[in-house]
This record gives structure tokens, C-alpha cells and sequence, in this order.
């Protein structure tokens, strides 16, 4: 190899101070270090999901609580009012605005399969 | 059973280059095998302190690990492991001029072992010479680096550059001087 203007003597200087040194010591220092750096990393990384996960419970979490509570209130509430006796026990899985919903729903579940069914068969 | 990885001693160093990119370990390692005897021999020839250069032969490749997914081309791979060792050599000069330490080096760092006398005569040699210039020589002498490569290596002027080599070179060959002269030279 040719370099500009290279001296000679410093050139087999340099070459022969070249060693092939043996490598697998320094090898395996370095792969401890980078699986040190895997641990680092995981560890990093459940941290900051720990962290996020614990930060959007504080923000979120009473909010979306008191929430569900509210709608859960509001769906139980009683249609027509039947007293405290058997009736009412009777009575009580349907005689909530939940129910109500569903069979609302139900209904425009139906008459929309009525209707596209009288279309096909026309 | 053999494993695949009972034959990556014998891969073609891109193909282990591409392994490695994708987190195989055991490939980088083979990586790490093959070439740290050029780069503890460049961290040597930079420090003359034989500890130290393992130290930062470690950096080097830790660093390597770290950004090899980024390496675009496998067969850049020797080149930018060679930049990444002299970044890592730059940034350890630039922190011992931080603590005050910008000294250059007294020369009692010496080699403890596997040293043949002219080595250590030229790690005592390099050691006189300025950080800059010692290193500018050594990529040019060692490295085999021409001095347009070297300038953008180091990120400095090309002129700049040509000169550190030249002067280097002449203290070299004063304090050398006895392997010129073969008669001189101390018989092992």
C-alpha cells in the first residue's frame, strides 16, 4: 500500500508493531455489556410503561368511574313506578330504561330486517 | 445437531453484518471477534496505555452495537467502525482536556506485556507527539489512511492535516532513528 509521501522506516515500524492479538477475552466483556445495556433497555422501557400506565389511571381513572356510575344510575332507572311489593320484584329486569333501550333496539332490528327482506322479495 | 451458529466463523463478514443489524447477538459477537485486534492496535498506537485501549475498544463496539441498525450498507461496515473508534479516541481526548488532563501523555502508561522492544519503542515515540498530530500519524502510518481520507475523518482542513503528518513523521524519525540504521538497532 501506497500512501503519499509515506517514509519507509516508519512504515515497517508501524507494520510490525501490528499484533494479532488474541480477542476472546475482550469479546466476552463486550457482549456483557451490551446484554447489561438489553437489561438497561427493558428495564427502561417497563418503567415508562409502569409509569404511563399509572399516569393515565390517575387522570383517567376516577373520571371514567364516576362515569359508569352515572350511566349505570341512569339505566336502572324505573320506567313506571310499581311499589315496593311482589310486583315490582316481578317486573324489575324490565322495568328499567336499560330495557327499554334494548327493546328499542330489538324492534328497529326487526322492522329494518322487514324492510330489506320486502325489497328483495320485490 | 449443528446450530447456525457453529458456522458464522466461517460467513462472510456482510453477511454477518446482516444479522447483526437484526439483533443477532451471536453474529456480533463474531463481529467483535474478527476486528478487535485492528481496533485495540489503533487505540494503542493512540494511547500507549494497553488498559485504557481495551477500555475504549469496548466503547467502540458497544457504540457499534448500538447504531448498527442504522448502517445502511453492510459493506460500509469497516469504514464506519473505523470512524466510530476515532469519534470514541476524539471524545476521550476532548474529556481529558475538560478535567484539565489535556496534558500530553508523560509516557509512564507503558505497555505491561506482549510487547517486542520496537513496539515499545514506537509507543514511547508516538506518546512525545501531540494528541492531534500522534493521531493524524497514526491513521496515516497505521490505518493506511490517505491524508484527504484522514482530513474529513477528523474534520479538519486538509493542509492542516499534511502538516501534523510531516512534522510527526520527522520526530518520528528522530526518535526512531536506530531502526533506520540496522546496524543500530538492539538485538533482542
Amino acid at each position: 500500500m501506497i500512501i503519499e509521501n509515506q517514509d519507509q522506516m516508519l512504515q515497517s515500524v508501524f507494520a510490525e508493531a501490528r499484533q494479532d492479538l488474541d480477542g476472546e477475552a475482550i469479546t466476552a466483556r463486550v457482549m456483557a455489556k451490551t446484554r447489561r445495556q438489553l437489561y438497561l433497555l427493558a428495564a427502561g422501557v417497563l418503567s415508562l410503561v409502569a409509569a404511563l400506565l399509572a399516569g393515565t389511571w390517575l387522570v383517567f381513572g376516577l373520571p371514567l368511574l364516576e362515569f359508569a356510575v352515572l350511566i349505570s344510575q341512569f339505566l336502572t332507572m324505573t320506567l313506571v313506578d310499581l311499589g315496593e311489593g311482589w310486583l315490582a320484584l316481578v317486573f324489575m329486569p324490565v322495568n328499567n330504561i336499560a330495557s327499554l333501550f334494548i327493546v328499542t333496539a330489538k324492534a328497529i332490528h326487526m322492522g329494518w330486517k322487514k324492510i330489506i327482506g320486502v325489497s328483495f322479495t320485490a | 445437531m449443528h446450530k447456525a451458529q457453529d458456522y458464522y466463523p466461517d460467513c462472510p463478514e456482510a453477511f454477518l453484518v446482516s444479522l447483526a443489524r437484526t439483533g443477532d447477538r451471536k453474529a456480533f459477537a463474531e463481529l467483535v471477534r474478527r476486528r478487535q485486534s485492528p481496533i485495540r492496535n489503533l487505540m494503542r498506537r493512540c494511547c500507549n496505555d494497553y488498559t485504557l485501549a481495551d477500555d475504549l475498544t469496548q466503547q467502540v463496539f458497544l457504540k457499534v452495537w448500538l447504531g448498527i441498525r442504522k448502517l445502511r450498507k453492510a459493506s460500509a461496515f469497516s469504514g464506519w467502525l473505523k470512524r466510530v473508534a476515532v469519534s470514541v479516541w476524539l471524545q476521550h481526548i476532548r474529556k481529558k482536556d475538560a478535567l484539565g488532563d489535556a496534558g500530553e501523555m508523560t509516557g509512564n502508561e507503558l505497555p505491561q506485556h506482549d510487547t517486542t522492544g520496537m513496539v515499545l519503542d514506537l509507543d514511547r515515540a508516538l506518546v512525545k507527539l501531540p494528541n492531534t498530530v500522534r493521531l493524524c500519524v497514526v491513521l496515516s502510518y497505521h490505518e493506511g489512511m490517505s491524508h484527504r481520507e484522514i482530513a474529513k475523518l477528523i474534520q479538519m482542513p486538509l493542509g492542516t492535516v499534511k502538516t501534523h503528518i510531516r512534522n510527526g513523521a520527522q520526530q518520528l524519525q528522530q526518535l526512531l532513528s536506530a531502526y533506520g540504521n540496522p546496524s543500530e538497532v538492539e538485538s533482542p
